[in-house]
């Protein structure tokens, strides 16, 4: 009875039905959260955080964003998850730890620009400590020298200007 | 009075003819021909450029248009024939949200390169005119504003093939960064071969700057930008790499100064590349990464010549070229241009990025517009 319903037409066209019923629903489901974020982290032209938040609830965003910071291609697209993680870190406890995760990351010092770079957003205290880490890491890397000490120059607050050394560059590293 | 009216005219006719007989001076610069001159915008805040047949070929030029007084910004309204005829209106493109010239929007300092595309009508009479618009902060047209022009044309007339100068200049501490320089070095090989297709070689020179604290062409720095471009004293595109764009967020990867770019030396002539935001959380580049690179390093030269997007993000406004089809939804728009090097997004999944080297013929009938391309 099963292998005659499987090949009659009938049941073929059932079949078909449901597939296309399948198929329907996920084209009217669309891209996933996840999928929406990592195409606005993909865009050529910085898309501002902003664009990244509209998508839908903060905390759906926040957890597309630290599964984004994994993201190998393009390599722009974790760096801008860094960046807006760092804005949603001044309420929310997840991103922050994400982003005192990413700031100590040994092969991955990239990060500490995109941190810094938000970093004003972030209460004093925790501007402070990413300040700090990425004096750090620029000891180290020298992509890092000039530009950390830079940033750190341009923060509204001056305890963290305090800490940017009176050279343009820091460190000696590679 | 009727007849009375009509000696005045004419006399006015022959006055603005008499004031516009030899009004442009001229010299050699990069190998073309360059011509300059001012222009006084008229009670309507407009001033028109004639451009006489008899000292410009008509084949390709690129006018640089500026307030000399640095306060009003400037914009090209439309391009008319020597019977005021418009050959083509560029609002009237804005109106379907198509963009086919920067040179629309009002900037301190503004590009038109003519022709832009082989959709533009042949000039047939003795002069072509740029009807120019200035600019106050209030953003109301302005009289009497002075205008400077610079033109720079060329009598290339093959648009189907030809060479591009690209000068890879390494600003500041990153000159001394091996790894960078060589994955920058790779990326500008790699461009060759996205350029291959349509005939257009790329002409590879590479250089040093001393100064690294750069911010965007157009967007500080003035001084420090003219001085770097006009110590490359060549026909090529200024493409100048830092670690990171001063002033802007870390995660921009690149910016040309304007659509279409300039040539002459200027604060805006040519294109800031950002290493770090290239290279990714490990500052260093991988082969995809250098992939990528160059198609970002081709898709910023592109607008320096003067493609836009196909499509923008929003998925509203388009370019204006026939051949690059009007979408208006993500996956329409992935699916017909995705492949495209203009297109706004790397499309990228687990299993690396699409190949985004696709240059339509009306794409490749712009470029080979420009007036840098020889």
């Amino acid at each position: 009875m099963r292998t005659v319903l499987r090949s009659s037409p009938l049941a073929k066209g059932l079949l078909a039905l449901l597939a296309l019923a399948a198929s329907s629903v996920a084209f009217a489901q669309g891209p996933s959260m996840q999928e929406r974020v990592d195409g606005v982290l993909s865009e050529r032209e910085d898309p501002g955080c902003d664009k990244l938040f509209a998508l839908g609830a903060r905390g759906l965003v926040r957890d597309a964003l630290i599964a984004a910071v994994q993201t190998e291609l393009p390599p722009w697209a974790p760096l801008r998850a860094a960046s807006c993680l760092t804005e949603l870190a001044v309420h929310d406890e997840q991103a922050w730890e994400t982003v005192q995760d990413l700031l100590q990351r040994p092969d991955q010092p990239g990060f500490v620009l995109a941190i810094l770079d938000r970093a004003h957003a972030l209460p004093v205290e925790r501007a402070e400590l990413v300040a700090q880490h990425s004096l750090e890491r620029a000891q180290q890397v020298r992509a890092l020298q000039r530009t950390v000490p830079t940033r750190l120059k341009a923060s509204p607050y001056p305890s963290v200007r305090a800490l940017a050394p009176d050279g343009k560059a820091v460190g000696n590293g590679d | 009075m009727f007849r009375s009216l009509v000696p005045l005219c004419a006399l006015a006719a022959s006055a603005v003819s008499l004031c516009s007989c030899n009004p442009w001076d001229g010299e050699e610069q990069l190998g073309l021909r360059h011509q300059f001159r001012t222009i006084t915008t008229g009670g309507d805040g407009y001033a028109t450029a004639r451009l006489p047949r008899e000292e410009f070929s008509f084949t390709k030029f690129l006018l640089a248009a500026r307030a000399t007084d640095g306060e009003h910004t400037v914009y090209v309204d439309r391009v008319l024939d020597e019977e005021g005829t418009p050959l083509r209106r560029f609002l009237s493109d804005l109106e379907v949200n198509e963009w086919r010239t920067g040179a629309v929007a009002d900037q301190a300092l503004n590009h038109l390169n003519w022709p832009i595309s082989d959709a533009e009508p042949e000039i047939r009479g003795e002069e072509i005119r740029v009807m120019l618009g200035a600019v106050d902060a209030s953003r109301n047209l302005a009289p009497s504003v002075q205008l400077r022009l610079d033109v720079l044309q060329s009598d290339d007339s093959n648009f189907t093939s030809g060479t591009l100068g690209v000068n890879l200049i390494f600003a500041g501490d990153i000159a001394d960064d091996d790894e960078m320089v060589d994955a920058f070095e790779e990326a500008g090989e790699r461009l060759r071969a996205i350029f291959d297709p349509i005939e257009l070689e790329i002409e590879l020179s590479t250089s040093t700057w001393p100064e690294g604290t750069l911010p965007r062409p157009g967007f500080g720095a003035p001084q420090t930008w003219t001085d770097l471009t006009e110590s490359t004293d060549n026909l090529a595109i200024d493409v100048v790499v830092v670690y990171e764009i001063a002033g802007a967020s870390s995660d921009i990867l690149g910016a040309a100064g304007s659509i279409p770019g300039g040539l002459l030396s200027s604060e805006k002539s040519g294109i800031i590349l950002s290493a770090t935001a290239n290279a990714g959380p490990d500052l260093r580049f991988s082969d995809p990464e250098i992939d990528l690179l160059a198609a970002t390093l081709g898709h910023e030269l592109g607008h320096m010549v003067g493609l836009f997007h196909p499509v923008e993000l929003s998925y509203d406004r388009w370019d204006a070229l026939e051949d690059t089809p009007r979408c208006t939804s993500a996956s329409t728009c992935q699916n017909l241009l995705g492949s495209n090097l203009m297109y706004p997004a790397a499309l990228c999944s687990v299993n690396g990025c699409l190949t985004q080297h696709d240059i339509t013929p009306n794409q490749a009938s712009l470029i080979h517009r420009y007036t840098g391309v020889y």
